[in-house]
């Protein structure tokens, strides 16, 4: 049944199912055969019994005494007395037959559940199928060779076959302003799409198959890549907090910079999202754009106030060196650290002498010991008056 | 023999046990076990080792086994200064009143009887307890050259004060091995007490009849033997006898740790025998595992030799065969 369902959901083949199930009734079969043979009773069977039915090893020893064979007629009396006794017992009521019933049912009505699903069902895809055509977004008064071109390019979007290219986008984004609802999917889908593209980046794959043939991919390392796309967020939260911060100091007319009451505020906001998202494409798969994003000019909420739509990705390729480099410093230094809840899932039950981070240490070393020589005293000279016995013990005389 | 003289075998049997342990009961207040006990032993054909502090009816018990059972019966008061000579008999110089002259005739000791008590066994030396050796084996006495056969049936039935008390010898482990049962007088109960004062301390003696003879208990063992038993049963008997020596794959961590040398053959043989007996006294003519297991204590304990770790430990040998009892599966 599972397999049946996980088949289906994965648009395979019905047969895949019906073969399963085929597989598994000739399993159950063989079981059912292998368990159902005739096999010879032991002495451990034996005793089992001879327990259940409370017969005191007299079971036990008959059936043992019968495998035998005797012709004594003690062994003889205790056969036909084992039997007897075997008799009276009430099997039935020890070995109740279990009702097979609940479980035959279920079986069957899972086999006709597999055989539906894999036969009745409609597939999986038609059903998708007709629910994206049902999703074609229709524009009042929209000529038709734009309503044609707006539902490929949604249905691109989708597909996430949709290439970035700045015209395309900018035509989207303009057909998108007809109609707010319009501009709410589109945005729902640049997001959904640039969750998939840093999922893919994160995970070492190409964002788009495109990228594959673009040369210049090879041009940044992925540090260099990764700390780009930190900056531009950060770029971006950085602007987006200048716009709608009350609190900003530097909010005035002249510096472009807006609180969150000004007019421009939604505006730059938007521009700002675009800004992210156009940042992490190029980050990502143009080196040329990156190299000009890092070729000057300040960063902050100078630039971005005087900056149209294309505010915010002027603002990002204009990021200078120092930034880039605090940024690849800071990331350097976060790469070294292990927060937990944050880049480390699981708490370090090592000990922490393990971890290298014992807090102990020796507060009481002994200094170095020093060899006073002022204590040290000379060997007691030989007394002269002995001096001329020792010599004679010593010199062997000829 | 057809099967109703079977069942008439195991029935007639089993009333003579009962009549016999009933009867002894009569005088012998509790230690129904003891009793029943020492009347299997009696109809294996096996002596009994009776342990217990001085007082609590050892020698009472065989006095009213000897009463019931009719039997010819003597006492050997154990002491230090007994001789092997004392036990089983000696030649003795006689004059030939006829022809003249002297000669030697054999005088036998009292171990020429059919049940002997042999009391405070451990108080002999090991010289004089040896002599009882071949008497217990092979039911025949030897004095110089001539070998002399006992009456059948031929029963010893010894009683000794437990080991730590002064004045005892420990009895040598060939002694041992002989005896079929070694059971422990536990001191009586409370409401046992009761009954015993009752009887003792008031005029009525209490007598008691001979219910069996000689060739009915030699008719008893006879059938005690032809109760077959099922070889995955009997493996079970010879698996705990095996499982007291500390190499054997069956050994229990305390017999590993405690024991110098398991018990012999004999164990085995008498478990299977005393099983054979159980079986009957239930009215069965099997034997089963249930019947092994009743019956191996009181044949395995005396037979387990503890090493110095467990005499310095003071270790019970019942310790010992009851973790080793429950250890072993009766399937395996």
């Amino acid at each position: 049944m599972l397999v049946a369902i996980a088949v289906r959901l994965l648009r395979g083949s019905s047969t895949i199912s019906l073969a399963v199930l085929g597989l598994l009734a000739v399993t159950v079969s063989a079981v059912v055969f292998w368990l159902g043979r005739r096999r010879p009773s032991t002495d451990a069977i034996a005793l089992r019994v001879d327990t259940d039915a409370q017969l005191a090893g007299e079971l036990r020893s008959a059936h043992w005494f019968s495998i035998t064979g005797s012709g004594d007629e003690w062994i003889s009396y205790h056969l036909n007395r084992a039997a007897d006794r075997a008799a009276q017992v009430s099997w039935r009521e020890l070995y109740p037959r279990e009702s097979g019933t609940p479980a035959w049912l279920l079986s069957g009505v899972c086999v006709v559940a597999v055989v539906a699903l894999a036969v009745i069902v409609p597939q999986r895809q038609s059903l998708v199928a007709a629910g994206s055509t049902a999703e074609t977004t229709t524009l009042p008064g929209l000529p038709p060779e734009l309503q044609a071109k707006l539902d490929a390019m949604l249905a691109k979007m989708k597909a996430g076959t949709l290439q970035g290219d700045e015209a395309t986008l900018a035509d989207l984004k303009n057909i998108a302003k007809l109609d707010p609802k319009l501009q709410k999917t589109i945005d729902e889908l640049m997001k959904n799409k640039l969750g998939q593209d840093a999922q893919k980046m994160k995970d070492g794959k190409p964002v788009d198959p495109a990228d594959k043939e673009r040369p210049s991919n090879g041009g940044l390392p992925e540090d260099v890549r990764w700390a780009l796309e930190d900056l531009a967020k950060r770029l971006a939260n950085s602007n987006q907090d200048r716009q709608t911060n009350d609190k900003n100091p530097a909010a005035s007319d002249q510096t472009g910079e807006k609180g969150m009451g000004s007019d421009q505020a939604s505006t730059q906001q938007a521009n700002s999202t675009e800004a992210q998202m156009q940042l992490v494409r190029e980050a990502s798969s143009d080196a040329s754009a990156s190299q000009m994003m890092m070729g000057g000019g300040g960063m902050g909420g100078q630039q971005s106030g005087q900056q149209g739509n294309n505010g915010a990705q002027k603002n990002a390729a204009e990021a200078n060196v120092l930034a880039i480099a605090q940024a690849l410093k800071k990331e350097t230094v976060e790469a070294n650290e292990d927060m937990l809840g944050k880049n480390v899932q699981k708490e370090d039950i090592r000990r922490k002498t393990e971890a290298s981070k014992s807090g102990m240490g020796f507060t009481k070393v002994a200094p170095t010991a020093t060899f006073d020589k002022s204590h040290a005293t000379a060997p007691p000279p030989v007394p002269e008056s002995r001096r001329p016995l020792l010599q004679n013990y010593f010199i062997r005389k000829q | 023999m057809t099967a109703t003289a079977v069942a008439q075998h195991i029935d007639l049997f089993r009333e003579r046990f009962v009549k016999i342990t009933q009867e002894v009961g009569r005088r012998i207040v509790g230690n129904e076990e003891i009793v029943s006990s020492t009347v299997m032993s009696m109809l294996a054909g096996g002596h009994v080792l009776l342990e217990g502090i001085p007082g609590v009816g050892k020698t009472s018990l065989i006095h009213t086994l000897a009463d019931v059972l009719h039997l010819k019966f003597s006492r050997i008061q154990f002491t230090p200064d007994l001789m092997p000579a004392d036990i089983v008999g000696t030649n003795i110089v006689q004059e030939h009143h006829e022809k003249g002259g002297t000669f030697f005739e054999f005088q036998p000791g009292p171990i020429f009887a059919n049940v002997v008590l042999a009391d405070e066994i451990n108080r002999a030396t090991p010289k004089t307890q040896s002599a009882l050796l071949e008497a217990m084996q092979d039911q025949s006495v030897s004095v110089g050259t001539t070998t002399y056969k006992l009456d059948q049936p031929f029963m010893v039935l010894a009683t000794q004060n437990p080991l730590e008390m002064e004045g005892t010898y420990p009895l040598p482990e060939a002694q041992l091995d002989r005896f079929f049962f070694k059971l422990k007088v536990k001191y009586p109960t409370e409401d046992a007490m009761h009954h015993i004062v009752d009887r003792t301390t008031t005029s009525g003696d209490i007598s008691v009849s001979r219910v069996v003879d000689g060739a009915q208990i030699l008719e008893m063992r006879h059938v005690a033997r032809s109760v077959p038993i099922a070889k995955p049963v009997q493996s079970y008997a010879i698996r705990l006898t095996l499982g007291t020596h500390p190499d054997s794959p069956y050994a229990t961590p305390l017999v590993r740790k405690y024991v110098r040398y398991g018990a012999s053959p004999r164990a085995a043989q008498s478990i299977v025998l005393a099983g054979k007996i159980q079986a009957l006294t239930r009215g069965h003519a099997f034997v089963s595992a249930e019947d092994i297991k009743a019956v191996a204590l009181p044949a395995l304990r005396h037979r387990v030799l503890l090493n110095f770790e467990g005499e310095a430990e003071q270790v019970n040998a019942d310790t010992i065969v009851e973790e080793l009892l429950a250890a072993t599966r009766a399937d395996g």
